[in-house]
């Protein structure tokens, strides 16, 4: 392809053309989701009536959605580890699923270690239609044009490794990347050398560098919101070596990276000392207001996943990094293991179910696990939480996310749900089942109210103490002069009560203790990814430790306190 | 804090004296930065080593990381109280430690 003839316009106007079909599908579909739906479970049932496990339910019988659900049970990972194990060892084939499978793909596992799934060329093209073009096609209609004539900051690390049976491994994000590796100089203003690193490439630098470096750049896209939150903070520290660089056209000598990546990122740039000005008077002018809107004067829209426990990146861009002018694309529910929604609005959290990704289930959260009460997407009611159970195009059937979910609307017959929590991540102290959002507003209900600048936090419901507690672990990077302790400590407590009002009644009656608080050092959330990125995870799929539940977690986060916090009188 | 460095052909040893913490892990990153390339054991003597942070343990995990590529890296004379940080942490999974 000759890309000199090619603009960012012209890819992202085609994109979103396809995208608006794909948004008439989908309204189509709403009408008849149901329908549509069972199709999509009978075709994945005699598609795959001679794989393993097909044979072991006999597919080729089943002929309806109560007979399906009659035969097969609802399973969880464990159900499929062995079947994962033989085919990527042993190259057996056609145990799970008839369709070929393109990769292995790792989950976030933010339950514990990342689980290996294997995932489909026919998954593969679900994600990118209903996905990537849904988005361009709903930026389009929210945005005004201009969105299309600039470039975008890409917050996304490609990683693909081979694996040693010969088998790619690798995530969702990756193989999107990889695809579009040739067309990305032209629509992403971050160089290639930081998507598909290379040695130990600091990334952030270059996101950073070159983003900076670009006046026209419209809009950034990560993973979760988290990444642009932590580039924004990387800019605010670093910006007088960032804005000398982009002056000078180098590349800071004390910038880690690879000498032949150095030397060919080099031949890319040149002095920019108007833009370096430009740069210069915003940053002087100091950070009391939002600077991403003055640095891209037509930054339009942010996107990436903002719910659940990342909701409190998108507080904190709003609050310290962007102005109203700036629009949010919230990813839907979209995992490794499958597309469960997208949404159809600019700003909205809630998103629409895609009947042709996968057969939905929903197990009422209050039926605590009596499979007798699950309910096909037909049957669901708004208000109500679910936990959804899919059966995908990667060979899993029945399958049990952990997600809980809330149907908040319904788009003609297609049930519009939000992400509401992990099932497991919800804590006790005794018998609260505080859920994580009520833990991630209560840390920025505080932060709020006094000024802080909140990192990240994680919380450990102690019940080993003499009372039970929670104890809340802040990173805070600027605190107001004077701020005490104790002060913040009284606050999250009080925040604290407010969502979880039974932590309350423990107090009351005795047999619960206040909030406790520990002050974290500079940098340990960046340490915590650090960690688990040498240990083989992949950038885009570490997500923060919010509730602490195992003993790593505990002592990692209680030995990395600030001494000079916790000596406080 | 101080930092002392000795090149024996191949062989380096940074020994670290004081507080590694916000503040100073600036200074031992910019060592990282101009690290010979020839250097294929790197010996950090950590025996006056007193108080290590996450900002400092971020920039061990670079050497570590850059040392992959060029040769090896351990750390000696850990005392008690960096020894616990760096169990606890989960670096003695991976650092040699003498």
């Amino acid at each position: 392809m000759d890309l000199s003839k090619v603009s960012a316009e012209m890819i992202n106007s085609y994109s979103a053309s396809e995208g608006i079909k794909v948004l008439k599908l989908l309204e189509e579909q709403s009408t008849r989701a149901m329908e549509e739906n069972k199709a999509l479970l009978m075709r994945i049932l005699a598609d795959n009536k001679d794989t393993e496990i097909g044979r072991r339910y006999d597919f080729a019988s089943i002929d309806s959605v109560e007979e399906y659900q009659k035969r097969l049970p609802v399973t969880t990972y464990d159900d499929y580890v062995d079947y994962v194990l033989r085919d990527v060892h042993n190259n057996e084939s056609n145990l799970m699923t008839a369709y070929p499978i393109r990769i292995y793909c790792e989950t976030s596992g933010s339950l514990g270690n990342p689980k290996i799934v294997p995932m489909t060329e026919r998954s593969i093209q679900i994600h990118k239609t209903y996905n990537s073009a849904i988005c361009d096609a709903v930026k389009t209609q929210g945005l005004t044009s201009g969105w299309q004539k600039g470039r975008g900051m890409t917050l996304m690390e490609s990683k693909m490794v081979q694996m040693k049976e010969g088998k790619e491994y690798g995530s969702l994000s990756a193989i999107f990347m990889q695809e579009a590796r040739e067309v990305l100089p032209v629509i992403s203003c971050t160089p290639i050398e930081a998507i598909f690193p290379t040695g130990d490439t600091d990334t952030r630098y270059l996101q950073a560098r070159f983003g900076l470096a670009d006046p026209d750049l419209t809009q950034i896209s990560c993973t979760f919101l988290s990444f642009a939150a932590e580039l924004l903070r990387y800019i605010e520290n670093h910006w007088k070596m960032l804005v000398a660089d982009i002056e000078a056209g180098t590349i800071n000598s004390e910038i880690r990276m690879p000498e032949s990546v150095r030397e060919h990122l080099m031949e890319k740039i040149v002095p920019m000392p108007e833009r370096a000005a430009e740069l210069r008077a915003i940053f002087e002018a100091g950070f009391d207001t939002p600077f991403a809107t003055k640095v891209w004067k037509n930054l339009q829209v942010i996107s990436g996943v903002g719910t659940g426990a990342f909701e409190i990146y998108e507080r904190k861009l709003k609050e310290r990094y962007v102005d109203d002018s700036v629009r949010f694309y919230f990813s839907g529910l979209n995992s490794t293991e499958g597309l469960f929604s997208v949404p159809i609005a600019m700003d909205d959290k809630n998103s629409v179910i895609v009947p042709h990704s996968m057969f939905y289930e929903f197990l009422p959260v209050d039926a605590h696990d009596d499979f007798s009460k699950i309910v096909t997407l037909d049957q669901v009611e708004v208000g109500k939480d679910y936990e959804i159970i899919m059966t995908n195009l990667n060979g899993l059937y029945r399958y049990r996310m952990r997600d809980c979910i809330r149907i908040m609307n319904k788009h003609n017959e297609l049930p519009m749900i939000r992400f509401q929590y992990r099932l497991d991540q919800v804590a006790d102290i005794i018998d609260d089942h505080t859920e994580e959002g009520a833990f991630t507003k209560t840390a920025l209900d505080t932060a709020s109210q006094l000024g802080l600048d909140l990192v990240d936090y994680s919380v450990y419901p102690d019940r080993d103490a003499p009372l039970p507690r929670y104890v809340y672990f802040l990173e805070l990077a600027n605190v107001p002069a004077g701020m005490t302790k104790e002060t913040i400590r009284a606050a999250l407590h009080s925040n604290l009560e407010k969502c979880s009002p039974d932590i309350h009644d423990y107090i009351e009656k005795g047999i619960g203790a206040p909030t406790e608080l520990h002050i974290l050092q500079p940098e340990t959330y960046m340490l915590y990814r650090d960690l688990m990125t040498l240990k083989g995870r992949n950038p885009a799929q570490v997500k923060p430790v919010h509730i602490i539940t195992n003993e790593f977690h505990r002592r990692f986060f209680s030995k990395l306190v600030e001494e000079a916090w916790e000596s406080e009188a | 804090m101080e930092i002392h460095k000795n090149q024996v052909g191949n062989a380096m040893e940074i020994a670290i004296v004081g507080k590694l913490d916000t503040m100073t892990a600036p200074e031992l990153e910019a060592e990282l930065n101009t690290l010979p390339a020839d250097v294929a054991a790197l010996t950090f003597n950590l025996a006056q080593l007193v108080y290590v942070s996450s900002a400092g343990l971020r920039v061990l995990l670079r050497f570590y990381k850059k040392m992959n590529g060029q040769g090896s890296m351990k750390l000696i004379h850990v005392n008690e109280s960096i020894m616990e940080v760096l169990e606890v942490t989960g670096f003695t999974d991976f650092l040699t430690i003498e």
